[in-house]
């Protein structure tokens, strides 16, 4: 009951966002001494790069990458890169950098086309019920724009870190997804399954709106 | 002329949770099972799916999935010298319709009754002397005993992975459960809900006045959860849409997450939905059923089935109006207080405390479950003691957080404008900013409350309607009065900038939603002249028609019905099973 009370709390007090955006900006760009900056992998603007498994999260839910900084930190989600990154991190810090990606404009590019795309789509919308798979747009929404505040964007996402995030929850290796739904579903879809829902997921961004340059995979 | 179908062995009326028990208990029976359903099939996919089933106009304002009253609806009173008229738009109560029923869009408040509750004259008789129950009520003892129940609520605990902390496992008691209640045989099968943010606040202050909170026992599971019929449910999301809705998620128990994909693979069990079934079939004399005459929703055309045992498995009122259609047993008539089908219909004696917040407190109601709720048990049923009260029965004091959705839930103080700029600036201050305790009121029986057959409105087959008498009784009114009292000590200490106490004032109207635990009409008991049924269900005049779900209830206790429905379920399924079938024919004697 207390621990409720805390983190109850805890959601209560966000303090205003934009003056944390405007603390995060520093960290994301510099760093700190015990962190690297964030803007080396994900790209000031969070839009990472398609061909290195960095997820974006230009725009993401605040809540939610909060919560991932404070699972990479207390090791309830561990990542050899990001554990150490947000241990180096004050909470204070954590909620600053939290702020400044959610504050990013999101921008994707055009739904995929042809038949694995249209197989993705049918995953994401309409699950996959003889083997139970829950359809995805019950939690992450319309259009895969998420439900804020801790179930997160997926359109859009990188499909190598999608793919990986898939995994990790198959795997166990990630369990930090609320009751355990992830590790539910991941699961039972096959490899087929995945890269037909994350292709289908992933936008391809104009090239000039990419952090870095193109690269093809 | 009516089409006659080949004949079963048994039949159900109406499929929701209460068939579809009796339906797979009989599994490894060698009778031919078929269930009829008068609304649509459906199904998790496609017909719960978000984003649509979030649609809240079509759904909770339109009551998408509640039978529809332009085809069939109840006329209501409050007295018997009134003229009773047609509900025309549903409010106080949402029947459900379609395969699974209410099952479907209920909250998932999973409870089981007191002790005392199945024996409730004989206990206030036994506790207080034989003068303290008031005179105007028709309370009785079910028949049945929480003990006897025990295995069969049990039972349904496990099929619908009910998630609590039990506060009394044989005896031994656990802070943190409820601590009231009459042991558990185990424990639930599921790890309790985490309490809300309101909850939270709840908890801290109802501890302070020394009650023991806990965690509502639910049916949205906190967990993934295979049950013994080997059907795997998913964990909830808290995404704010139970009550009302079908769930998405496969997290809510229904019977589409529970039952029914087993009952589709058994081979002696037939589903047929779109039979509206519109009576009951006797021999002349009336003393045994031959099967049941439904229309079918896709020809209009009459069906004969000629089936061995009849279950009336559909909405409470419904199967005591299809007994009263029938010539089941006799009308019961308030003036000379003769017949025994329609007697002590019940409710529930339902209150509330709001609480309006300051603007810094966000309680983020939208986060919810329709059983995500924090409770006490200190005020309900007989835990008590009502020595120098007024009144017998109690009702629990929970703060729930069930979703908050925007179009009905748009609290503002008394005294705010109705519309307008500033009815809009309320609303918006106040949003997320205001919450709620519930007292959630035993409802007993009296003389004038009952169903019966409406004269004068029909349905659109041309049947008489149920017509509903009901009000509050004035026993029910005194202790509702007292229960939001404790309930108002309770929001004091939570830090509000403002109460408002709404407790239950006569006389019953249809208008505001109150809550759809409708209970009686074809009562359980030990005496054929007053109780519809004997104790295992099986009505004393027809002996092959057995009757299901709330209307057995001799009156309503101060918890949510569901999970007394599912008990009596097993608990007819053993007696069909084990005793029936192999001497058919009257289990108790007149």
């Amino acid at each position: 009951m207390r621990a409720a009370l805390l983190l109850a709390g805890l959601l209560l007090t966000w303090p205003a966002l934009a003056q944390d955006a405007a603390r995060g900006r520093a960290i994301v760009e510099n760093g700190t001494e015990n962190a690297a900056p964030c803007a080396s992998c994900h790209g000031m603007d969070g839009r990472a790069n398609r061909s290195e498994q960095f997820p974006r999260l230009d725009g993401q839910s605040a809540h939610y990458l909060l919560k991932q900084l404070e699972d990479y930190a207390s090791g309830s989600r561990p990542n050899e890169v990001m554990t150490p990154i947000a241990q180096g991190l004050t909470a204070r810090q954590r909620q600053d950098v939290a702020a400044w990606f959610a504050a990013q404009d999101f921008a994707a590019g055009p739904e995929p086309t042809g038949e694995e795309a249209r197989r993705g789509r049918a995953i994401y919308e309409l699950g996959i019920a003889e083997r139970g798979v829950q359809a995805c747009i019950n939690c992450h929404g319309p259009g895969g724009l998420g439900l804020g505040p801790l179930i997160p964007r997926i359109v859009g996402q990188w499909s190598d870190y999608a793919e990986a995030q898939l995994h990790a929850f198959r795997e166990g290796t990630r369990r930090n997804d609320a009751g355990g739904a992830m590790r539910a579903i991941a699961p039972r879809l096959t490899e087929a399954d995945v890269d037909a829902l994350t292709a289908w997921l992933e936008r391809d961004l104009p090239s000039e709106r990419q952090h870095g340059p193109r690269q093809r995979r | 002329m009516a089409r006659t179908m080949p004949a079963v062995d048994i039949v159900f009326v109406g499929f929701g949770f209460t068939g579809a028990i009796i339906a797979r208990e009989l599994k490894d029976s060698p009778l031919r099972i078929l269930g009829l359903e008068r609304g649509q099939p459906r199904d998790t996919v496609p017909d719960f799916q978000g984003p649509a089933m979030h649609d809240e106009l079509a759904m909770a304002v339109r009551h998408g999935l509640m039978q529809d009253t332009a085809r069939e609806t109840v006329t209501v009173r409050n007295r018997p010298d009134q003229t009773a008229l047609p509900m025309r738009q549903l409010g106080s109560f949402l029947p459900g319709t379609d395969l699974g029923g209410a099952g479907v869009h209920w909250n998932g408040q999973t409870f089981r009754f007191q002790a005392s509750d199945f024996r409730l004259r004989s206990h206030h008789e036994e506790r207080y002397g034989r003068g303290f129950v008031p005179e105007e009520l028709s309370i009785r003892d079910w028949g049945v005993t929480y003990d006897e129940l025990e295995p069969s609520y049990t039972r349904f605990d496990r099929l619908i992975g009910t998630c609590g902390h039990a506060g009394n496992v044989r005896g031994e008691i656990r802070p943190g459960g409820n601590i009231h209640e009459a042991p558990r045989s185990e424990d639930y099968p599921n790890p309790a809900t985490e309490p809300s943010y309101l909850g939270a606040i709840f908890a801290k202050a109802a501890m302070e006045l020394g009650c023991q909170p806990f965690q509502v026992p639910s049916a949205n599971l906190t967990r993934a959860y295979t049950n013994p019929e080997g059907v795997e449910m998913k964990p909830c999301m808290v995404c704010g849409y139970c009550e009302r809705f079908g769930c998405e998620h496969f997290a809510k128990s229904s019977p589409q997450t529970t039952l029914l994909p087993r009952l589709r693979e058994q081979r002696n069990f037939e589903l047929r939905t779109g039979a509206h079934v519109t009576r009951v079939d006797l021999t002349p004399d009336r003393r045994r059923a031959r099967g049941v005459t439904y229309i079918d929703a896709a020809t209009g055309e009459e069906v004969t089935q000629p089936a061995e045992i009849v279950v009336l498995s559909s909405f409470a009122y419904n199967n005591v109006r299809l007994m009263l259609l029938s010539g089941i047993g006799t009308a019961y008539d308030p003036a000379t207080r003769q017949g025994n089908v329609g007697r002590n219909y019940c409710y529930q004696t339902m209150s509330s405390v709001t609480l309006f917040y300051d603007d810094d407190v966000h309680l983020n109601q939208f986060m919810g479950a329709g059983a995500l709720g924090t409770m006490v048990d200190e005020y309900a049923g007989d835990n008590f003691d009502h020595a120098g009260l007024d009144f017998i029965g109690g009702a629990y004091i929970g703060a729930f957080t069930t979703g908050a959705r925007p179009i009905e839930f748009h609290p503002v103080p008394p005294g705010t404008p109705r519309w307008g700029a500033a009815w809009k600036a309320a609303t918006a201050r106040h949003y997320n900013h205001t919450g709620a305790i519930t007292c959630h009121g035993m409802s007993n029986a009296r003389a004038s409350n009952h169903v019966d057959l409406d004269p004068t409105y029909r349905d659109a087959y041309g049947q008489p309607l149920a017509r509903i008498t009901f009000d509050f009784p004035e026993n029910d009114l005194r202790m509702s009065a007292y229960v939001t009292e404790r309930a108002t000590e309770i929001a004091r200490r939570m830090g509000a900038r403002r109460i408002l106490a709404n407790p239950r004032t006569a006389p019953w109207s249809v208008v505001p939603y109150q809550t759809t635990h409708n209970t009686g009409g074809a009562i359980m008991g030990a005496d054929p002249r007053e109780t519809a049924v004997n104790r295992y269900g099986q009505s004393w005049d027809v002996p092959n028609v057995f009757v299901t779900g709330s209307a057995l209830f001799p009156q309503n206790a101060s918890y949510n019905p569901t999970g007394t429905v599912g008990a009596l379920a097993y608990w007819t399924a053993d007696a069909i099973r084990d005793r029936y079938l192999r001497a058919p024919g009257a289990m108790v004697q007149r």
